[in-house]
C-alpha cells in the first residue's frame, strides 16, 4: 500500500505546485481567521463585558470625620489588672463596660530639662514621662558648692511608704584626676517649693570620679503622708571642700545618645510600692482603603470612662512611630483629664502631628494611664475608647451591580459653568459597594452633576438633589 | 557507471517537463504571495476598524462659545480624530487629537458663531478609520 502511494507520488509531477498552493491557502486561512474571526470574537467579548457593567453612584456627601475605629483585641494591661468585661464592651457607647483596677507600682521619675514655674528655689521637672527616643541627651554641670533641683508635678493626697529610693545618674566629675562628692536629698515640699514638709531621704559623700558611667545611688527613705498640692523635690548638691573638683560635676539626662539608652536613663525610682497605678494600651486600625493618608487631616481619640477617684488625673497617649515611644506631644490637650462623678468624656486631638502616631498600615496604639502612682487603688470603668480620623472631603458611595469587576478611571463634577475632571483608580468587585473619599474636590453650592467613567467606557451619573 | 552517465547526457526529452514544472511553481508562489499580502492588508484594516472604540466622557458647552469634548480611547487600537461635525456641519478643532490605547484628552471644537442656550446640538466625531462617536447634547 505504502509502496504504491510512493510510486504514484514519484510519477505525479504536478504535486509540487499543488502542495505550494495548498500550503499558501492554509496561510491565507490562518491570516483571515486570526485577523477577522478571532479579533471579532475578542471585540464582541469587549462589547459584551461593557454591556454587562452596571455601576451606580448611590450617595455623595461631604464628610468631616470617619466613623469610630474601636479596639481590635483585648487591651494590654501594663500596670493594674482587668476586673471584668472585655474589649468588646468598649466598642459602643452606653452599653456594657470593661472594668480595670489599679495595682501597686514602683514609680520612676525621669529628669527633664523643662523648668517648673512658680517654685523656689527654681528647678526642673521630674515626672514619670519618658523622654522621646529621638530627643538627644543633654548635660547639666553643677559647679562645686552648687545645687540643682528637680520637682514632681503637684501630687494628689496619699502616702509613700518607707523603703529604698534609687537614683540612676550618668555622672562624671568635670576635671580629669579629680573627684566630686555628691549629696542627694529627697524632700516633700509645698507646691511652691518654699516649705520643706519632710525629709524623705538623704545621702551624702557619694563619690563621683572622672568618666561618665551610669551610677546607681540608693537612698534609704522614710514614709510620708502627702496632702493634695505637695511636690517631691530631688536635690543634687556638689559638695564643697578643697579636695573636691572646683569645676564640680556634670551629668547627662533627658534624652538619648552616647550614654543614655532605653532603660538606662537618668532617673529616680521610688520605693516599691510607690502607689497604685494603671497603664493599659489598645490597638486601633484606621481603614486606609476608605480614608487614605492623603485625605486625613487629623486623628481624634475619645474615651468615655468612670472612676471611683475624682482626684487622679488620666492621660491618653499614642505610640509615636517615629520616636518609638508613647507620647502626647503635639496633642491639643496634654494636661490630662480629671474625672467627675459618673461617666466622663475625654477626647484628644492629635492636631497636625497625627502622622507620627499612625503607622503606614493605619495602626494607632493608644495608651491610657494615670498621672502617677497614688495611694488610692482606683477602679476604672471604660465604656468607650476609639479612634477616628478627621477629613475634609467628599464621600462617594459606588455600587457595582454588574457581574464583572469595574475599574473606575474618571470622576467628573459638573455644573452649568464648570466641568472638572478628576483622575481616579479604584476597582469595585461585582455586587459590592465601595466608599471613595476625595479631599481635593469641593462640591458646587448649586445643582451639580457627578459622573464616574469606567475603563470600559460606561458612565454612571448622580444628580444633586 | 560510465554507461549510465552516457545515457543521461544523450537523453534530451527531460528539459521541457523540468522547465514547465519550474515555471508553474514560480507562478504559483507569486500568485499566492500576492493573494496572502492582499489578504493580510485587507484583514488588518478590517481588524483595526473593528477594534476602534471611543467614548465621550464629557461634553462641555463652555463660556467661550466653543464646545469641549473629553474623549477616551477604550478600544484596542490607537485612534486619530480626523473630522468633527456639529449639526452635520464640519467644524475645526484643536488640538489634532491622537489617542493611544487607554488614553484620554480634551478636544476643543471651535464654534464660530457660538452655541445657543437651550438648543439641541448633534456632535459627531469621526476617526481616520471612519468610526463615529457622538450624540445629541442640549446646551445649558
Amino acid at each position: 500500500m505504502l509502496e504504491a502511494i510512493i510510486k504514484r507520488l514519484k510519477r505525479d509531477k504536478r504535486g509540487v505546485s499543488n502542495v505550494i498552493v495548498v500550503m499558501l491557502s492554509l496561510v491565507l486561512i490562518v491570516v483571515i481567521v486570526a485577523n477577522v474571526v478571532l479579533w471579532s470574537y475578542q471585540m464582541n467579548q469587549l462589547d459584551w463585558e461593557r454591556i454587562q457593567e452596571d455601576l451606580k453612584i448611590i450617595d455623595i456627601a461631604r464628610v468631616a470625620n470617619s466613623s469610630w475605629f474601636t479596639a481590635e483585641g483585648e487591651y494590654t494591661v501594663n500596670e493594674g489588672s482587668l476586673v471584668s468585661g472585655d474589649y468588646t464592651d468598649t466598642q459602643k457607647i452606653g452599653d456594657s463596660y470593661e472594668t480595670f483596677m489599679e495595682s501597686v507600682v514602683a514609680q520612676t521619675l525621669y529628669l527633664h530639662r523643662t523648668d517648673v514655674s512658680g517654685v523656689t528655689p527654681s528647678g526642673r521637672l521630674m515626672n514619670n514621662a519618658q523622654q522621646p527616643s529621638s530627643q538627644p541627651e543633654t548635660t547639666y554641670e553643677i559647679i562645686r558648692a552648687a545645687s540643682v533641683y528637680f520637682y514632681t508635678p503637684i501630687l494628689s493626697a496619699g502616702s509613700i511608704e518607707n523603703g529604698t529610693w534609687t537614683l540612676y545618674i550618668w555622672a562624671s566629675t568635670v576635671s580629669s584626676g579629680k573627684v566630686s562628692l555628691l549629696t542627694v536629698r529627697i524632700h516633700l515640699v509645698s507646691s511652691d517649693g518654699s516649705t520643706e514638709k519632710a525629709t524623705m531621704g538623704t545621702l551624702t559623700d557619694v563619690v563621683v570620679d572622672y568618666g561618665y558611667s551610669e551610677r546607681t545611688i540608693t537612698i534609704s527613705g522614710s514614709a510620708v503622708n502627702l496632702t493634695s498640692g505637695d511636690r517631691i523635690r530631688l536635690t543634687l548638691y556638689a559638695q564643697t571642700g578643697a579636695a573636691n573638683d572646683p569645676k564640680g560635676m556634670s551629668f547627662y539626662y533627658d534624652g538619648y545618645g552616647t550614654y543614655e539608652t532605653l532603660g538606662h536613663e537618668t532617673r529616680l525610682q521610688s520605693p516599691s510600692p510607690g502607689g497604685y497605678g494603671l497603664d493599659l494600651n489598645g490597638t486601633f486600625s484606621i481603614n486606609l482603603s476608605i480614608y487614605p493618608m492623603a485625605c486625613i487631616q487629623s486623628v481624634e481619640i475619645q474615651l468615655r470612662y468612670r472612676t471611683n477617684d475624682t482626684v487622679e488625673e488620666w492621660y491618653l497617649k499614642a505610640y509615636n512611630w517615629t520616636d518609638t515611644t508613647y507620647s502626647d506631644s503635639g496633642f491639643n490637650n496634654t494636661l490630662g483629664h480629671t474625672p467627675t462623678t459618673g461617666w466622663n468624656i475625654y477626647a484628644v486631638n492629635l492636631t497636625d502631628k497625627w502622622r507620627s502616631y499612625v503607622s503606614d498600615e493605619g495602626t494607632v496604639l493608644v495608651k491610657m494611664q494615670d498621672n502617677q502612682a497614688d495611694a488610692n487603688q482606683t477602679i476604672v470603668d471604660i465604656d468607650f475608647l476609639a479612634v477616628r480620623v478627621l477629613v475634609d472631603g467628599t464621600r462617594f458611595t459606588f455600587q457595582n451591580k454588574g457581574s464583572l469587576t469595574s475599574h473606575l478611571v474618571s470622576l467628573w463634577v459638573n455644573n452649568s459653568t464648570y466641568h472638572q475632571r478628576y483622575e481616579m483608580n479604584i476597582f469595585i468587585n461585582s455586587g459590592e459597594n465601595t466608599v471613595y473619599i476625595r479631599s481635593d474636590l469641593t462640591l458646587p453650592n448649586g445643582p451639580y452633576k457627578v459622573k464616574v467613567v469606567t475603563e470600559r467606557g460606561n458612565t454612571a451619573v448622580f444628580m444633586s438633589p | 557507471m560510465a554507461r549510465k552517465l552516457r545515457r543521461f547526457f544523450r537523453d534530451k526529452r527531460a528539459i521541457t517537463p523540468v522547465l514547465s514544472n519550474l515555471l508553474l511553481t514560480v507562478v504559483a508562489v507569486a500568485a499566492m504571495s500576492i493573494a496572502t499580502t492582499a489578504t493580510y492588508v485587507i484583514t488588518t484594516n478590517l481588524r483595526e476598524n473593528m477594534s476602534e472604540r471611543v467614548v465621550i466622557e464629557d461634553l462641555w458647552f463652555n463660556s467661550t462659545g466653543n464646545i469641549n469634548v473629553y474623549l477616551r480611547n477604550v478600544g484596542k487600537v490607537a485612534v486619530h480624530v480626523s473630522a468633527v461635525y456639529v449639526n452635520h456641519t464640519s467644524k475645526s478643532f484643536t488640538p489634532p487629537l491622537s489617542l493611544e490605547i487607554g488614553e484620554h484628552g480634551w478636544l476643543n471644537i471651535l464654534v464660530s458663531d457660538g452655541w445657543v442656550s437651550g438648543s439641541l446640538y448633534y456632535a459627531d466625531i469621526v476617526t481616520t478609520r471612519g468610526t463615529h462617536v457622538g450624540g445629541y447634547y442640549k446646551a445649558p
